[in-house]
């Protein structure tokens, strides 16, 4: 990717803009995004983020009971939600970048390698100790908070305090 | 009553949510050609929120907007799930771990959250600001630190077959698996 490539990534690890850091290389057979979305990308985002939140809560993913089943080992039914989501993610993701490398269509984009850091060891501990504390992941808060619960929106604003502390802290953490 | 009203007001079977789930990643795949993660949402919102100079937080999130868009959605279906389809009646829990949960001193097991400890009237408690902003305190920090959450990397991730979304997803459960068996019968007995 070079300069006059007017796409925009964001690097989990720093931000940059397209192709300035070594880290944000798409997968194979993927391009980088086209910058920003416009209306009808932007109103397929909130639609289908509804029906996730949906799903999160008539699946009962985002019951603070179901994790505690989940990580009692009381009941496996969450891990055959998350191990059937990732598989059906796993084909439909699979068949659109076989049909995406066949030359003259537009490629699949946006799938980016995701770097080995420290990170993923010492900040995967620490999410999965407020994940069960909370019962909710980032996603089950979000709709918690839209069926009116005042503990996620209490939870909500930790995950933003957790944030803003990751930035001030980030230079001083092993990554 | 016809059955697909039914089916929607009664709480859905893993074997429905989760293809679902992973239906809805393609498809946000296919339509917008994003790649489905939601923690990074928190950032984003600090990012519109504040002009920092600190670098992690300064960009153009505009740029990211659909990401933003889509957490909204998020708890606009969780609104509709839980007000118009039913959602907030449950499904019983496990035997195991109702005796468990008992111990900590939670003996009402409907609906999403434990009133024992997250109710509004627990809210002169640290435990429940233990629970609850500690709990998405520690989520956010981490999922920044790990560089995804349960959906960038347990689902992404692993669906994309990227090893470091393997380790994280794994001490995603480490961590998970020593808060509920030895933090919270600590903190709450």
């Amino acid at each position: 990717m070079s300069g006059e490539n007017k796409t925009y990534t964001l690097d989990e690890n720093l931000v940059t803009t397209a192709g300035s850091s070594a880290a944000d290389k798409p997968l194979a057979g993927t391009v980088a995004p086209p910058a920003g979305l416009r209306w009808p990308g932007l109103l397929a985002s909130f639609v289908l983020g509804t029906a996730f939140g949906f799903v999160l809560l008539k699946g009962e993913i985002a019951s603070w009971f179901r994790m505690q089943e989940m990580f009692r080992l009381g009941s496996l039914l969450m891990y055959g939600y998350l191990l059937s989501a990732v598989l059906t993610a796993s084909v439909f993701i699979g068949i659109i970048r076989l049909f995406s490398r066949k030359p003259g269509r537009k490629q699949a984009t946006a799938i980016y390698k995701k770097p080995f850091s420290k990170g993923n060891v010492w900040g995967g501990l620490l999410f999965g100790i407020g994940w069960a504390f909370g019962g909710a992941c980032p996603g089950p808060m979000l709709a918690l908070a839209g069926a009116g619960h005042v503990a996620a929106f209490v939870m909500l604003g930790g995950a933003l305090a957790g944030t803003l502390l990751y930035a001030w802290l980030r230079d001083s953490l092993p990554h | 009553m016809p059955s697909w009203i039914e089916t929607l007001q009664a709480p859905w079977p893993w074997y429905l949510s989760g293809p679902l789930t992973g239906l809805l990643v393609g498809l946000l795949y296919l339509l917008t050609r994003r790649s489905f993660g939601i923690s990074t949402v928190f950032r984003h919102s600090l990012a519109a929120l504040f002009r920092s100079r600190n670098p992690y937080l300064n960009y153009n999130w505009k740029a990211e907007s659909w990401n933003l868009l889509f957490a909204l959605g998020i708890a606009a279906g969780g609104a509709l799930a839980y007000f118009l389809a039913g959602a907030a009646h449950t499904a019983p829990i496990s035997a195991e771990t109702a005796a468990d949960l008992a111990a900590l001193g939670i003996r009402d097991y409907q609906g999403f959250l434990p009133e024992a400890w997250f109710s509004i009237e627990r809210i002169g408690d640290w435990r429940f600001w233990f629970l609850s902003f500690g709990g998405g305190l520690l989520a956010g920090f981490g999922s920044r630190w790990a560089a995804g959450c349960t959906s960038g990397h347990a689902i992404t991730g692993l669906a994309t077959f990227q090893l470091p979304s393997l380790i994280a997803t794994s001490c995603f459960f480490t961590g998970g698996y020593f808060a509920s068996m030895v933090l919270l019968p600590l903190i709450l007995q």
